[in-house]
């Protein structure tokens, strides 16, 4: 419903609207004049009346007017809010899909065949999704936040630019798929690209969350290292999530059907903390959806939003409707004074 | 009303209007209803054979030895008061003539009419306080000043006071005389011990204008009235009963004004705005005619 008026201060012309209304009742209009109103007086019980047929059409004119003015003061309701820090920071979420990232991650100490019936109902989630579903949490908590997501396998992909429009950038990234990009792993590309997306930032605080569960295989002209002191000097704080526990099963399929096989593959973990370390930042490993969730939770933390404001930003108007039922009424007073209220002279 | 020389033409025109049915009332009628008081001395003369034996006056004839006969005339010069009442309510008319103007009308027959008739003629304009006095006087000029007076008459007050008119006559007048009350009688006062001292003095005779739509009023949604001699406006809604309602009340206050004149023993002359003015007054003579039989 209505929630706001934006030029309110017009609401003072109701003074005089009243004041007309006033002066509109107490005005003596044409008058049959007779030689004495005692017997219509009379007839009507002797007693002045509440002059209905005069206040009726009246009552309706100011009705009119106000919400003729009332209208003016042009009411709505704001449909979307975006409540916007004063400085709001620049988060640009990095994530690996390669091959590996369809591997489940199993609490340590769970048996194989637990694990595969977990998968089958759905409980037990692949890396990708369970990182999916923290950012889509950590998104949805930092709504102040332009957020920025880069997807990377041999070569970074900017998925979508720091936005604030987080509808879109969450329709993108449950669009992300394990291979869609390749294989291997580089994680120089991701966070060199990242660093130079923040770079011409006006906000305060800019940081990368790295997600990764492998090894950087991919020999680029940059190593990882390199571009974690490159965001540094730049003002990029980079945080790298280590994905990957050392119960890990892969799902494959061949002649005789889906089975699972064990994967042991160890992700680099002295690199990642290292970079993290050099650009400022912070490493933490996520051995399952536990862990992942427990990161997020100190990068949120860590990074805590200042002051918030709240801007609206789409409005419903509501002038239209109030004008027809001004208009409405209008028609009724002009109605009912040449009709049921129709007083002569 | 402003104007002289349309007043002067008003005054012409209503003397001419008038002249017709100062004929018809004059042809009898008005001279033997108003009688004067008796017989007066008039003169005493030597008798001629013509005298009848029985008018002489054996005292002089005793003191001068010449029969002289005593004369006596009728006492024929009456005093004709118009009392007419020029209050705000009078303006009502729906007719070709307003109350007023038809009062007016009224008040010029019958000065002219006791003009032709060597009747002394005077005049009384009231309110709610005496707007103008003229003595009793005979004579055209004086019957034609009247009519003037009565034309350009505006009062400074609007309301009605017929007790304080009568008052004014009774302290004024020192002979009897008849006193034409002309008026609508809505008065807010009451007047009926004042009506009934002066009408035992005086030969008070009413007569009364209405307007028919005083009395009924056609059907109309919603009627705003203004009450011209208070100022108070009214909004009337002449739905369901009300119409009806408004006929009673308007008859009721005929009737009572009628029958405070019987109880007042006032003659009342019922003259309606849209219609003939020598009827009424013709049949009243005749009723009077009656009476003095």
């Amino acid at each position: 419903m209505i929630n706001t008026l934006q030029h309110p201060y017009l609401l003072f012309l109701l003074l005089p609207l009243l004041l007309l209304f006033f002066a509109a009742w107490k005005r003596r209009g044409g008058a049959v004049q007779v030689s004495s109103v005692r017997p219509f007086r009379e007839a009507e019980g002797g007693k002045e009346k509440f002059n209905v047929r005069k206040f009726l059409p009246l009552f309706f004119y100011t009705l009119c007017g106000a919400f003729l003015i009332f209208g003016m003061t042009q009411p709505r309701e704001g449909l979307e809010e975006i409540r916007r820090r004063t400085e709001g920071i620049d988060i640009i979420i990095a994530i690996d899909l390669s091959g590996s990232m369809a591997v489940y991650d199993a609490p340590s100490g769970t048996s194989e065949s637990a694990v595969a019936s977990s998968i089958s109902s759905g409980r037990l989630k692949n890396r990708l999704e369970t990182a999916k579903e923290e950012i889509r949490s950590f998104i949805e908590a930092r709504p102040n936040d332009r957020i920025g997501l880069i997807a990377f396998a041999p070569q970074p992909y900017a998925v979508c630019p720091p936005t604030l429009d987080h509808a879109f950038l969450l329709t993108h990234l449950d669009e992300l798929k394990v291979g869609m990009i390749g294989d291997r792993t580089g994680l120089a590309g991701p966070v060199a690209s990242a660093a130079q997306r923040l770079k011409d930032s006006d906000s305060k605080r800019r940081i990368v969350v790295l997600f990764t569960d492998g090894v950087n295989n991919v020999q680029a002209k940059v190593t990882p290292l390199q571009a974690a002191k490159l965001a540094d000097s730049v003002g990029v704080t980079v945080y790298t999530v280590g994905i990957g526990g050392d119960n890990s099963y892969a799902v494959q399929q061949d002649l005789f059907g889906t089975r699972l096989a064990r994967v042991q593959q160890p992700f680099d973990e002295d690199l990642l903390k290292e970079m993290a370390d050099s650009a400022g930042g912070k490493y933490y490993h996520a051995a399952d959806a536990k862990g992942m969730k427990n990161a997020m939770k100190e990068i949120d933390k860590l990074e805590k939003t200042s002051v918030e404001q709240t801007v609206i930003v789409n409005w419903k108007e509501f002038y239209p409707v109030i004008t027809l039922l001004a208009v409405v009424f209008l028609l009724a007073g002009f109605f009912l004074e040449h009709t049921f209220c129709l007083r002569l002279p | 009303m402003k104007d002289t020389g349309e007043l002067l033409a008003k005054v012409r025109k209503i003397e001419i209007k008038t002249k017709r049915m100062v004929d018809e009332l004059t042809g009898g009628a008005y001279h033997s209803v108003f009688k004067g008081r008796g017989i007066e001395f008039s003169e005493v003369r030597e008798y001629t054979f013509d005298d009848d034996v029985r008018d002489i006056d054996w005292n002089v004839t005793a003191r001068t030895n010449v029969p002289h006969i005593k004369k006596y005339s009728e006492e024929r010069e009456l005093t004709v008061i118009l009392a007419v009442d020029i209050s705000a309510s009078g303006l009502f008319g729906s007719a070709e003539l307003s109350k007023r103007e038809k009062m007016t009308e009224g008040a010029a027959l019958l000065a002219l009419s006791a003009i032709r008739n060597n009747d002394k003629v005077g005049l009384l304009l009231f309110t709610e306080e005496t707007e103008l006095y003229l003595p009793p006087r005979s004579g055209r000029t004086h019957g034609l000043r009247l009519i003037r007076e009565l034309l350009g008459a505006e009062g400074r007050k609007k309301g009605t006071n017929i007790a304080s008119a009568l008052e004014t006559l009774a302290k004024v007048l020192k002979k009897r005389a008849v006193i034409f009350l002309i008026s609508d009688f809505i008065d807010g006062n009451d007047y009926e011990k004042t009506l009934k001292i002066v009408a035992r003095k005086h030969d008070l005779v009413a007569m009364r204008v209405l307007d028919e739509k005083e009395l009924s009023l056609p059907v109309l949604p919603g009627l705003e009235l203004l009450d011209a001699e208070s100022g108070k406006s009214f909004s009337f809604s002449a739905t369901g009963k009300n119409p009806e309602k408004f006929r009673i009340a308007a008859e009721k206050e005929e009737r009572e004004v009628s029958e405070l004149c019987r109880r007042s023993k006032v003659d009342l002359i019922d003259v309606r705005c849209g219609e003939d003015l020598v009827r009424p007054l013709m049949s009243f003579f005749r009723s009077r005619k009656k009476l003095a039989r």
